[in-house]
């Protein structure tokens, strides 16, 4: 039988750090953000004029607006 | 010299208070700084002291030449120039700006320019190296104008570097949370810095003065000492 160590923990170690940052970070960059977009959907879904927006902005690349 | 222009997305949304606040945080750290006003209902000079009946500005001179006695110096040492009674084209405005760089000033020296809302960013013939902070409020309306701006941006390429700073941020808010968890993690351009609501901000107004000087101890203070730190940080950047 498999004993699986359970963390209960929210707060990452510099471990979870760095295997996050191996799996979804670049060389080029030196942090990750966590985006929980199932939260974010909740929220833009709760009120009607920020899905309205959200709907009709879905068409355009706005990530392509660098800083 | 480094050029910052502070504008709000709409009317009211406190972006004369933070050109204020914001130069009083710069020059705490030995800046030289110059703030000026592009707004016709020009009150960046109440948040300095400047005294109430003193209405005249730049737009009350036919040439920029002829409104350098309007430069006035607070007690922190913040320059600033009022915009005076008369309007302003945006043609006038543009000079304004221009005429300013061309002072001899320090070339480390920051130009805080308070912008109006109603006037088009676009038209003030800006470069790579100019910010701007486009100030906005936890609400739906901003939301959506942030949205327009965006497409608006797509669309037509920017020269200068866009930001949109939050300003009166109420945590206590469940729409005012929900909607910069939101701006945090999907919309582009947000400055990763705001500025929370303080009551400081309108009562130090209220004592002719700024946050940055009246409650050395205030969410606010800290507020424009990390928006100042980030600015200087960016500046940096571009050099």
């Amino acid at each position: 039988m498999n004993v699986f160590a359970v963390k209960k923990s929210n707060i990452l170690t510099q471990y979870d750090i760095d295997n996050l940052l191996n799996r979804f970070g670049g060389k080029t960059s030196s942090y990750i953000e966590i985006v929980d977009v199932q939260k974010n959907n909740q929220i833009i879904e709760k009120y009607p004029l920020l899905s309205d927006v959200s709907r009709s902005s879905a068409m355009f690349d706005l990530n392509m607006i660098s800083k | 010299m480094k050029k910052i222009f502070i504008k709000g997305i709409k009317g009211g949304t406190g972006a004369t208070s933070i050109v204020a606040n914001l130069a009083c945080a710069l020059r705490k750290s030995d800046e030289d700084v110059i703030a000026i006003d592009l707004d016709p209902k020009s009150d960046l000079g109440l948040h300095f002291g400047l005294s109430w009946e003193h209405t005249s500005g730049w737009s009350n001179y036919l040439s920029f030449e002829s409104a350098l006695d309007e430069f006035h110096i607070d007690d922190d040492g913040v320059i600033f120039l009022p915009f005076g009674t008369l309007s302003a084209s945006t043609q006038r405005t543009q000079k304004t700006i221009e005429s300013v760089q061309q002072l001899e000033i320090n070339d480390s020296a920051w130009l805080l320019f308070d912008c109006p809302s109603h006037q088009d960013i676009q038209n003030y013939n800006l470069s790579s190296h100019d910010i701007v902070l486009e100030v906005i409020n936890c609400d739906a309306i901003c939301h959506s104008l942030i949205y327009r701006r965006l497409l608006q941006l797509n669309q037509s390429p920017k020269k200068w570097q866009h930001y949109f700073l939050v300003n009166n941020y109420n945590s206590a808010c469940e729409l005012e949370s929900d909607l910069l968890q939101v701006w945090q993690s999907e919309t582009p351009l947000l400055a990763p810095v705001h500025v929370n609501k303080d009551e400081v901000v309108k009562e130090s107004t209220a004592f002719r003065n700024v946050a940055v000087n009246c409650a050395p101890f205030s969410v606010a203070h800290d507020d424009f000492e990390t928006l100042a730190s980030w600015l200087v940080t960016r500046a940096a950047d571009n050099d």
